[in-house]
């Protein structure tokens, strides 16, 4: 067998491989792309109405950052809305992947403080919770479940509490 | 053929790559339409997300049809595009959704357009939830989606295209696994 014909079918099997592999990455920049949102900047999404009903899940209001740890650790901070019947905030690296989940059940206090890091942070502080990134970019997300108008406002106010902080 | 691969290896060389990825989209392209079905329902569903289980095509599958979803020890996703006899769902048609609310305090289910867009209406309702129908766990539950108003609990369509309706529950007890057709909802056309 030509080497060439052996290389040619490698090369072939792991391109396809390779898109299958980055994929991911391109959908998530281009999300980023389209979002026209800045890196490091905590923003909330709208709640779903009849001009922009493009909130992914009317379930839930949402908090999201598009997050550059090259420059620094950032520090997630907010209240825990203990009145909801679900709050989480999930993780995903560079690719989209979910690499880790803080939930309300996990957090003791009545707000959290979240390092959000991609090397080796300090010593962790009393009631603060790391998450180490697989990557220096990617995304939060954080879900607040809405079941009705109350739970809408109360929400409104908890978001416009929560805070993000880059830290040297 | 060995002959003419043989005679051409070098452009081959070139053209492997270019062909590899070709083929890569083409099958991401046909697998976003492929998800896994549960048996005896139009609901397809991935019930691996997140876990080390999932493979590399899966996860770009789901990069492409469900970016940012949560592990299934949070929510499980179902989305059906047809009925229960198999035809596609359409807007300008009335359709029955019932079955049983699962052991859950929190389920819903979301009406998309075919672009997975939720679809604008006056009421600004786009969903159909466990508090709105008041229904106890375990207990029949039943709505109509339609483009004019109903009657009965109803979920507004848009006037024409295709639809897609995501069923979600969320923080599933053990007892949800394995998912059988018969926890899903029906999806009657009337």
């Amino acid at each position: 067998m030509n080497i060439r014909l052996i290389i040619a079918v490698f090369l072939g099997v792991t391109s396809c491989w390779a898109t299958f592999s980055m994929y991911p990455y391109f959908i998530q920049l281009a999300i980023e792309w389209k979002s026209g949102k800045e890196k490091n900047v905590l923003f909330h999404l709208k709640a779903p109405n009849p001009d922009t009903p493009d909130t992914p899940n009317p379930d839930f209001l949402y908090s999201a950052l598009f997050y550059d740890l090259s420059k620094g650790d950032l520090l997630l901070t907010g209240d825990v809305p203990e009145q909801l019947d679900y709050f989480s905030i999930a993780f995903y690296g560079a690719n989209s992947f979910h690499y880790a989940l803080v939930k309300a059940r996990d957090i003791k206090e009545k707000t959290y403080t979240i390092r959000l890091t991609n090397g080796n942070t300090p010593t962790q502080s009393s009631g603060e919770l790391h998450v180490q990134s697989p990557s220096t970019s990617g995304t939060v997300i954080v879900r607040y479940m809405r079941r009705n108008a109350e739970d809408h406002a109360y929400i409104q106010r908890i978001q416009q509490r929560s805070m993000l902080k880059q830290l040297p | 053929m060995i002959a003419f691969l043989k005679q051409n290896s070098f452009r081959l060389l070139i053209a492997a790559p270019c062909v590899g990825f070709g083929i890569g989209i083409l099958v991401l392209f046909i697998a976003r339409n492929t998800q896994p079905t549960v048996q005896g329902s139009p609901w397809k569903t991935f019930l691996n997300i997140g876990s080390d289980g999932e493979s590399v095509l899966q996860k770009a599958i789901r990069a492409g049809v469900g970016i940012y979803a949560l592990p299934k020890e949070e929510v499980v996703y179902f989305m059906a595009n047809t009925d229960e006899e198999g035809n596609r769902l359409e807007a300008g048609h009335r359709y029955r959704i019932s079955g049983n609310a699962p052991f859950t305090r929190i389920w819903s289910i979301t009406l998309y357009d075919d672009d997975h867009r939720l679809s604008a209406n006056p009421l600004e309702r786009y969903h159909i939830n466990g508090s709105m129908m008041n229904t106890e766990q375990g207990q029949p539950y039943s709505f109509i989606i339609s483009s004019k108003e109903e009657n009965d609990y109803w979920l507004p369509a848009p006037e024409k295209g295709n639809i897609v309706l995501c069923y979600r529950i969320y923080l599933p007890p053990a007892s949800t696994f394995p998912i059988q057709a018969s926890q899903l909802p029906r999806i009657q056309k009337l």
